[in-house]
Parts: structure tokens; sequence; C-alpha cells
């Protein structure tokens, strides 16, 4: 039977001509290319204008990961390919591959995305809403209340003031222990949504968690828990050595947990600036640490008890602020880059406020160093009262400090805005053909949304007046077939391509074809590597 | 019951396959000719754009052939672009030096139907033998949609690499003068 009906397929294949055996192409799909749905489909629906046989279909979803060879139901023009269960918001790519009647196979790509298009991971965060902000805002300050002001107060306690331990104090730095772990937590979620784009609704995703994480604010909260931990275990290590060490581990953690993010990590040359910041936040931490500490112990231990403490706290705090106002203002050099962007930039004018703070709490400190310590021997004076006065400004203005330092979390400083960040985090690859050149950027280069920047010329430089460009990305090697879209001209020989969905990092094969004239048409190739 | 007569089907257009090129395409009837000869064109349009129907086919005329004679089609409208050729060529024994290069049918070819397009040309002896010669062959359709059968292989690359290859005429040496 099979064999007749061969025999007559091939008869009329043959009396058909070309009719019968024409390319197939993708009609529709549904959800369609480039749709945003709000739900996850089950399937995909593609729709040729002929029937084709199914070879392999793959989805590279929101998060990098590829499910290979997804089933497929196939009847005569449409395809039916069954997505796998609990995809992620985002952006996704299903590339099938199938065979036409004429034998060629035919492949593509289909881009959806769920909810919301991947594409405000990395873009700008114009559509955020303030309430995520002020959240994460409130809470990366209680994240830096507790390490500095908790793991530098446990360092307190058991470095400078051994010998005077206080219930108090103890209460009172498991509480910023506990809330800054707390809040690390928390501020991990609310990354996920300012990175993802989402509001304060979506908190109940765990996509949003994952998306914190995979931040590099991620690292910084792992130090900064571990920092909280190793802190508590300090706390309660009965043997003082052992106490001891583990407090330093905390301060050290502090360091380090800062270094993990930031704008100010993030600058080059990164061997100065990753040290200064953690310089300038060990100091931070010694200082801010031991300003409860020893409030309480003023109030609490007869002066004469107190003052070796202080004596001791006030010859560290000489080595702590040194060093922190030094690293300070170098990573301040940096980052507002010329002068005048003190005033012209939101960052400048963060820096500007900080600064005045900082410099009336150097004011205080010294005060209490100069002559508040030494009044502390008067045997009845007002020296001790005083002092403990300036320390709750002190805390004070610590508060307002970090408070606006949080703010830097939303202002690029001037360095930044100087290099175009487009630019130092872009790829871009130069493609020849014999006649054209091309130059293709993607901003971002890494894996997820981006845009593509074509620059067309002809091999001698000059401009080239293209009637129609086309940008074609595949990763083959990952099971990704070509992702087809047009470019939209932009400007005299720059063409771009929004809303792309680069789902893998690696290298892809990328080629552009530009149509000349109604005659002419150019096709260039090359690969580009995605970062992760 | 699907997937046998597509197995069929796949059997079937592989033993096609081998018996000439990808019938898919827009393409010539005859694929090969010696130069210093007079040609007769047949494009053969299989289907429309992505199912749109075909409106308009338009023939570029390259370089080095001449003597352009399209073949009027009932129910279609036909118009050609004159020009200057790049150098002037000897068409038995008259210089040459301009001439159509553009070919342009307009009418109306539904998705599911099949059509042909002919055209008669001289083949200078300036075109080098054993080489192809490219037609590129637009094709317009309804909805604003084009085929490009525009497409040039490149150094190393095969027909079968592109989508939209341009329909090709292999050259063959002129034939000796037999009157």
């Amino acid at each position: 039977m099979r064999v007749l009906f061969t025999i007559i397929w091939f008869a009329l294949a043959l009396l058909c001509g070309e009719r019968a055996f024409a390319h197939a192409a993708l009609v529709s799909s549904n959800p369609a290319d480039g749709a945003v749905v709000e739900t996850a489909p089950s399937k995909v629906e593609l729709r040729f204008n002929e029937p084709v046989a199914p070879l392999t279909a793959n989805l590279a979803d929101a998060q990098g990961r590829v499910h290979h060879g997804l089933p497929v139901a196939g009847h005569d023009t449409i395809l039916d390919i069954t997505l796998p269960a609990d995809l992620p918001l985002g952006s996704h790519v299903l590339s099938y591959r199938v065979v036409s009647g004429d034998g060629h196979p035919i492949s593509g790509s289909v881009v959806f995305s769920i909810r919301t298009s991947s594409a405000v991971r990395t873009g700008s965060d114009a559509k955020q809403s303030w309430d995520v902000h002020v959240a994460l805002w409130l809470s990366r300050m209680l994240v830096h209340l507790g390490l500095f002001a908790g793991v530098g107060g446990v360092f307190f306690q058991r470095w400078i003031a051994p010998t005077l331990p206080s219930r108090k104090t103890a209460q009172i730095l498991t509480i910023l222990l506990g809330v800054g772990a707390g809040a690390a937590l928390a501020s991990l979620a609310f990354q996920g949504l300012d990175a993802l784009g989402l509001s304060l609704t979506d908190l109940g995703s765990p996509l949003v968690w994952s998306a914190g994480w995979r931040t590099s604010f991620g690292p910084t909260i792992a130090a900064a828990l571990t920092a909280f931990a190793v802190a508590s275990a300090s706390k309660q290590v009965r043997v003082e050595t052992w106490g001891r060490g583990l407090s330093l581990l905390g301060l050290v953690g502090v360091g380090v947990s800062m270094t993990l993010s930031g704008h100010a990590s993030s600058a080059s040359p990164q061997w100065l600036m990753r040290p200064a910041v953690f310089l300038h936040s060990i100091g931070v931490a010694y200082w801010v640490g031991a300003l409860i500490p020893l409030m309480l112990l003023l109030r609490q231990a007869p002066p004469l008890l107190a003052l070796p403490v202080v004596r001791r706290f006030s010859s560290g705090a000489l080595v702590a602020v040194g060093l922190m106002s030094l690293a300070g203002v170098m990573l301040a050099v940096v980052q507002v880059a010329a002068p005048a962007n003190l005033i012209g930039t939101a960052y400048g004018r963060i820096l500007v406020v900080k600064t005045l703070l900082v410099t009336g709490l150097l004011g205080l400190a010294g005060m209490n160093r100069l002559w508040l310590t030494p009044a502390l021997t008067a045997p009845a004076g007002s020296g001790r009262k005083w002092l403990i006065r300036s320390i709750v400004t002190e805390t004070a203005l610590v508060v307002a400090i970090l408070a606006l330092a949080g703010l830097w979390r939303f202002t690029p400083p001037p360095r930044v805005l100087a290099s175009a960040p487009e630019i130092s985090s872009s790829t871009s690859v130069h493609l020849h053909a014999p006649k054209l050149m091309a130059q293709v950027t993607l901003f971002p280069g890494r894996s997820g949304a981006t845009r593509a920047k074509i620059l067309v010329a002809s091999v001698h430089g000059e401009s080239v007046d293209a009637k129609k460009i086309s940008l074609v990305l595949a990763k083959p090697d990952s099971g990704i077939e070509p992702i087809e879209r047009p470019a939209v001209k932009t400007g005299r020989s720059e063409w771009s391509v929004d809303g792309l969905v680069l789902p893998l990092p690696g290298s892809w094969q990328v080629k552009v074809e530009v149509l000349v004239d109604d005659f002419e048409k150019a096709s260039l190739e090359g690969l580009i590597t995605i970062r992760p | 019951m699907f997937t046998d007569r597509f197995r069929s089907m796949l059997v079937a257009s592989s033993l096609i396959a081998l018996a000439g090129p990808a019938l898919a395409h827009t393409t010539l009837e005859t694929q090969q000719a010696p130069v210093n000869s007079t040609y007769k064109a047949v494009l053969r349009v299989g289907h429309g754009c992505d199912g749109a129907p075909t409106l308009k086919l338009r023939v570029r005329v390259p370089e080095g052939v001449i003597a352009v004679k399209p073949m009027p089609k009932s129910g279609w409208t036909m118009e050609t672009v004159k020009g200057t050729y790049d150098q002037p060529y000897d068409y038995h024994g008259t210089p040459t030096t301009e001439g159509v290069k553009e070919i342009i049918w307009t009418g109306k070819l539904l998705d599911e139907h099949y059509d042909e397009f002919v055209f008669r040309a001289f083949l200078t002896d300036h075109l080098k033998p054993d080489t192809t010669l490219y037609f590129p062959t637009v094709q317009e359709c309804g909805g604003g949609k084009a085929d490009r059968w525009i497409e040039i292989p490149a150094e190393g690359k095969k027909v079968d690499d592109y989508r939209y290859p341009a329909p090709g005429l292999k050259l063959l040496p002129a034939k000796a003068e037999t009157h």
C-alpha cells in the first residue's frame, strides 16, 4: 500500500512540477513572534504555508536553560509544540527545525515573553515603580546599619571593651544583627523586583528571588549574611580567643560584602578601587560599631573603669578614621571625575552633603578625643554627660549618612555617565563582504534582552543607502535556530534592531542581509561573543 | 496516516532532489547555454510570496546580455527599462550601446497557480564561458510582500546555501560557426 502510495505521489510530484515542492515557510505562530502573553502557554502552534514534518524543537528559556527535544505533534500545515511546565517570567526563544515537502530542512525561532519582556532586566528603570525603590533603599540601609553598627559593635565588645560586658549592649547588638540579616534577605527580593521591572505585588514569585540573587548584589548579600552569622557566633562563644577571632572575621566580612557590588567596586582600576572600598568599610565599621556600646558603657560603668576603654577606642579610631577618610577621598575622586560634577550631578550633590555630614562627625570625634575624654578623669565633672550627648549626635549623623549613601544605588556616578555605560558594556563585530562592510554592536553585550546597532558602509568607507537590512542571529550548537529581525533605519547609514532576546551567552552566528537596491543583496556573516 | 504519507513524500522528494536542482525557487527552465548565441529564457514561478499572489515580476538583465525581446503575456502588461551598456557590443556586425536593462510584467498569479515568463536575448561573447550568469528577479506580491530571487552565491558557497538564489544560467563555450 505504502509503495503504491509512494509511486502515485512520485508521479504526481513529477506532473505538478514545482507547485508541490516549494519551500515551506512559517506563516504564523501562536503566541506570535515577539508577543507578550499574560500566562505561560502550554504549547506553541506553528502554522506553515504547506505540509511539513517536524525534526526537532528546542526552547531556550528566560533563565538561559535549553530544553531539548520538546514533544511535537503535527497535522498537515500545523505543528503543536508542547512547552515545559512552570516556565519563568521573561523572554523565551522557541527554535524549530522542520523538513518541507522538497526535503529541505527549514529552521527558525519564535520569541515570546511571559508577562514581561526580559528587556526590563537590562533596560532603563524608567518604568520602575517608586515603591520598589523605597523598599530597596530602606532595606539596604538596614543591612548597612546591621553591618556597621551590629558587626562593628560585636568587634568593639570583643576587642575594645572585653572587660565591660553589658547585657543591654548585647541585646541591642542581637537586634541589629537580626534586623540586618532580615533586611539582607528582603533586599535580595527587592533587587530582583528592580532587575525584572516588577512591582511589590510580584514579591511572591520565586523568579524574583533568583533574579535578585543573580545580580551583582547576590554575592554582597551572601557575604553580609555570613558576616552576620559569624558575628552572632562570636557573641555566643565563651572562649575569649575564639570570640575575638570570629568578631574580626565578621569585620572582614563587612569589608568583603561592600567590595562585591556597588558603583565604586566596579570602577577601574579594580586593584585600587576594591581595596579602597574594603578599607573604607572596615574603618566605618570600627567607628560606627563603637558608638552604641560606648554610649551605654558611659551611662552604666563608673567613669574610671570606662576611661581606659574610651582611650583604647580613641587611639584605634585615629587609624580607622584616617584610613576611612583617605580611601573615601580617593573613591570620590575617581567617581566624580571632574569638580563640576559635584554640583552638576545627583551623585555629586549627594557626595557634597555626605561630606558635610562626615565633616561634622569628624568634628565631634575630634572634640571627644581632645576635650571630653580627658574630662572623664575629672571627678564629678559634666564630661561624661557631654560625651554621651556627643555620641548620640554622632549616631544620628551616621544614620543620616547611611541614608544618603543608600541613594547612590539610584544615581550613576559621573565617571559612568562620562564613559557611557552602553559602550563599556557592549559587544561588537566587524563583518566584511566583497563590496560592503558592516559593524554590528549589541547593547548590552550580554545574554538576555539586547538592542543591535548596525553601521553599513562600502569597503571604501563611503556611506551606503540600503533599501532594507535584516539581522539574523543563531546559535546552532545550543539548538537555537536563526532569529531574524528587520532593522529600522535610524541614521544616514545606521540601522537598529530593538527587542532582541539572546537567551544564552557564548559565540553566536551573526548575519546581516543588506538589500542594496531592488536587485542586489549582500550577506555579511561572522561570529559575535555574548557575555553571561 | 500522517507520518506514513509523509514518509512517502520524503522518499519521493529525495528521489526528485537527486533528479535535479531544488524546484522550489524561481528558476530558468534551460540552465545552460553557449555564449555568442541567442538564448530563450523561460522563468518559472512556482508560488507567490508566503501565500500572497504575485502581482509583478521584474527581471534585471545582466551586463553582456543584449538584444532582449520579452514575450508578451495575455492578462499581463509588459514594460521594459532601457539603459546604456557599460561597453558597446557587437550584434551580428551592428555595434550596440544601449538596450533593455529590466523587464517588468504586471498582472496577477495566485499562489496556488504556476506560470512562466519568457524573453529572448543574445549572450555576447564578452561573457566568460564556464561561469554562471545570474538574472536577479524580484517577485512583488500582494500585501507589500516581495520574494527577491537575487542572491548570488559567494565564493565557496553553493546555491543551496541560499534561501532566495537568483536564477542562474551556466555559460558554455561558443559553438563553432557552422554556416
